[in-house]
């Protein structure tokens, strides 16, 4: 079938053409180096974060003398991150929904509902408690113990006893570990989400050492009382190793809290955007084939032979969809060998994958050859290549740029972004390959209509101007 | 079989292609071709003479089906060239552009087996024809080697062994030895040869005399678009420039020697050419005594020769322009 001897030269063609190693290895790399070097700028928008907030929080109950004290440290910290606001500005940092369950908050953090999702756990208060008295005992102590042999030296004994009733108290407080942990869950891919995990690296420091101030002072007050005694605060420098003291974890959507790296997290996300990144790129170099063919009058002459038009451009489509298929298990498996990715080997999703591809690729020929009917192969290759370069760095959503809600698909929220063929390559790949805990098969549909509606119109396209442009009779 | 087709009485040779007073003006209002009239008959090696610019390969456009003429009609194996690209008859024609149609990243074997795909002949079938056309172009030792790894003639032989695969009755070819070296071109002649030997028709463009004296059953000559005369080789150069051309080199050709020469030549045609008189004719060698015997020309002639006219020769006399110009 003279089809599929088209799509087979077309592969071996492409296997053979050294340029198409530097598309699929070189600009994957080049991404990497962009995505990294841009990333600042992204993080550096002022806008209003929308969080999702879920609490475990059990709440501490503590004594100080003889009063017992409740403390629900996460309701404060919500008031706390609800309260703050960009320095100078009006804008709030957050808007923050509260979220029941677990499963919600992965779901609304994968469809970028919410920038991330906050997670505290059960013994948030009790970690909070635990530092706050560890910082008093360590701010307090020295202190006391300055007083104590200020009035041991004056001779005032009575004084330097109540300091050391004081300090035995304040003894209740020793030995009491400094560990704060909190979860963010996210889209390490999106932006906003990485701002949020960096921010709120920030504003728990702050949280902690706001409470543990207040703590102090209230423990002072109660020492004060209780025996009799005056103690003043002065700036005392403490010495806390921050990366010790907390531990806020970023937990992808999608793949449980592994243990894995901060860039293994954020290129298990990236690798389905820079995968069909690599296949809109790549498949440029059909244009090149193409173009090859024209110049070389191939075109010409296969007007003579028996072979039709749809033959030749289903079989050029076809051939890309594969090729594209290839790069993209490709690039998977360097990802994977590299361990940026970790993916789900479901037969179904691995098919479901492979499918996404081959449309991917199909779409991205088309994409070409329609330019390629219009004008000279330079021009063609040239503009495809510099409009898929600019699609390829928005479409992934590493940019803060606004995608509303236009409509509805299938059940399924269609947003301006969808309306670029890739992006819904993208977002099907994602659920496909990475999001598997999160979206079944069925799921996937959606976004699978919606990419092969693009592929039929895409390649319906391309065959009618292709043929009426390129393959035209005179007559 | 077509009503328009063209078939001669049982003596006349049968016409493949018939071109009637066609004419090609490009957008860019360049005149290419001026009503062309030519019939290209069975079996035969029709060359289309010419410089470069000449009109050749516009002709050879429109013909393939690539270019619509401005005025004028054509038929191909009978069918009119409206029809062409949508009649079966196209598998009947082959084209080999001066560009070879090959794809140079596919080995000699797969590009046969493609071509014999667009095709649509079968695969086993499709085979031998390869194996046959491999053998026959001695393309079998390359035959697992990348297009893009062969030499310019064998790319060439390639392009050849391509366009028969679907065995067809006419075979065009624009400039097929062009950028070949002398042994490759003298083997290319003698696969062109061979062809014309299994009866096909072959329609070739060519600027080079040796190649369309050599191969031609008829040589049309082309010149600023048109078909100046159409004859075989050796009743062109007749026709055009008698047997013998007398060929004198001269220091310098003033008023003087000119007028010298012409009135000693006594009516023969003659052509200035540079420092150059070439003079048309039978058995010369009279008027070169009669020349030799003149002072003034004896003194200031730097070369005399008579030689066999060539088509070059007749060319220049047709137009008035070398072939090279």
């Amino acid at each position: 079938m003279v089809v599929i001897d088209i799509v087979k030269s077309k592969i071996k063609i492409a296997l053979r053409t050294k340029e198409l190693y530097i598309y699929v290895l070189g600009f994957p790399l080049i991404f990497m180096i962009i995505y990294g070097s841009m990333a600042p700028m992204y993080y550096s928008t002022i806008s209003t974060m929308h969080i999702g907030f879920i609490s475990r929080d059990l709440g501490v109950s503590y004594s100080i003398g003889n009063n017992t004290i409740s403390s629900n440290y996460s309701a404060l910290f919500y008031e706390y991150l609800d309260s703050l606001y960009y320095e100078s500005q009006s804008v709030k940092v957050f808007s923050i929904e509260n979220i029941s369950s677990l499963s919600e908050a992965e779901k609304k953090a994968a469809r970028l509902d919410v920038t991330g999702v906050i997670y505290l756990p059960d013994n948030f208060s009790q970690m909070i408690y635990n530092a706050s008295a560890s910082l008093t005992y360590s701010i307090v102590t020295p202190i006391i113990s300055q007083e104590i042999n200020n009035a041991y030296s004056r001779g005032d004994i009575e004084l330097a006893n109540r300091y050391l009733r004081a300090m035995q108290d304040l003894s209740n407080l020793a030995n009491t570990t400094f560990s704060i942990s909190l979860i963010i869950i996210g889209d390490p891919t999106y932006s906003k989400a990485m701002e949020l995990y960096e921010a709120v690296w920030k504003y728990i420091s702050s949280f902690v050492f706001q409470e543990s101030k207040k703590f102090t002072d209230r423990y002072i007050n109660y020492l004060e009382d209780e025996y009799n005694i005056a103690i003043e605060l002065n700036t005392t420098s403490i010495n806390i190793e921050m990366d010790k003291a907390f531990n806020v974890q970023f937990r992808r959507i999608g793949g449980g809290s592994a243990k894995e790296t901060f860039l293994q997290m954020y290129y298990s996300l990236l690798v389905p955007g820079q995968i069909i990144q690599s296949v809109m790129i790549a498949s440029v170099s059909a244009i090149y084939m193409v173009a090859y063919e024209i110049d070389r009058k191939i075109l010409q002459r296969l007007k003579l032979t028996k072979v039709t038009s749809i033959e030749y451009i289903g079989g050029t489509l076809i051939a890309w969809g594969i090729i594209s298929m290839m790069l993209g298990v490709l690039l998977l498996a360097i990802a994977i060998a590299l361990g940026y990715v970790k993916i789900a080997w479901s037969l179904i999703d691995m098919g479901l994958s492979l499918l996404i591809l081959i449309l991917a690729g199909v779409i991205t020929a088309a994409y070409s050859l329609i330019f390629l009917s219009f004008t000279n192969e330079k021009i063609a290759a040239n503009f495809s290549l510099i409009s898929l370069l600019t699609l390829s760095l928005f479409i992934a959503g590493y940019f803060p740029i606004p995608n509303p809600v236009i409509g509805f698909l299938l059940g399924r929220e269609l947003t301006l972004f969808d309306l670029v063929p890739w992006r819904t390559a993208i977002t099907c790949l994602r659920k496909s390959l990475i999001l598997v805990d999160i979206y079944n098969p069925l799921d996937i549909l959606p976004d699978l209509a919606l990419l092969a509606f693009w592929t039929i119109l895409y390649s319906g396209i391309a065959f009618i101007t292709f043929d009426k442009f390129r393959l035209k009779r005179p007559y | 079989m077509n009503s328009n087709i063209l078939i001669g009485d049982a003596t006349m040779p049968k016409v493949v292609i018939k071109i009637d007073k066609v004419s090609k003006i490009y957008d860019n209002k360049v005149k290419a071709l001026n009503n062309v009239s030519l019939e290209i008959y069975e079996k035969e090696i029709f060359s289309l003479l010419g410089p470069n610019g000449a009109g050749k390969t516009t002709l050879i456009k429109i013909i393939t089906g690539q270019l619509k003429p401005s005025s004028g009609e054509l038929w191909i194996l009978g069918v009119s060239h409206k029809e062409f690209l949508n009649s079966s008859v196209r598998h009947r024609v082959n084209f080999v552009p001066q560009e070879n149609v090959i794809w140079e990243k596919l080995t000699v074997e797969e590009n046969m087996m493609l071509m014999a795909s667009m095709y649509k002949i079968p695969r086993r079938e499709a085979r031998e024809k390869v194996k046959e056309l491999m053998e026959e172009f001695e393309l079998l030792d390359t035959r697992k080697r990348l297009a893009s790894k062969l030499s310019g003639g064998m790319r060439r032989k390639l392009a050849i062994a391509m366009a028969l695969i679907n065995d067809p009755d006419i075979l065009i070819l624009d400039e097929p030895t062009a950028g070949l070296d002398p042994r490759m071109r003298a083997i290319l002649l003698g696969d062109i040869e061979k062809l014309k030997r299994k009866g096909k028709t072959i329609l070739l463009t060519t600027h080079i005399v040796e190649e369309a004296e050599r191969l031609s059953d008829r040589v049309g000559i082309i010149h600023r678009g048109e078909i100046i005369t159409v004859d075989d080789p050796s009743s062109l150069k007749a026709k055009a420039c008698g047997s013998e051309v007398l060929d004198l080199l001269f220091r310098k050709i003033d008023d003087v020697v000119l007028e010298a020469v012409v009135r000693i030549i006594n009516g023969h045609d003659y052509i200035k050419v540079g420092d150059k008189i070439l003079i048309k004719g039978d058995n010369l060698l009279g008027i070169l005594n009669e020349l030799r015997k003149n002072k003034l020309l004896y003194d200031s002639m730097l070369n005399a020769s008579i030689r066999k006219s060539t088509l070059e020769d007749a060319f220049l006399f047709l137009t008035g322009t070398m072939l090279g110009e």
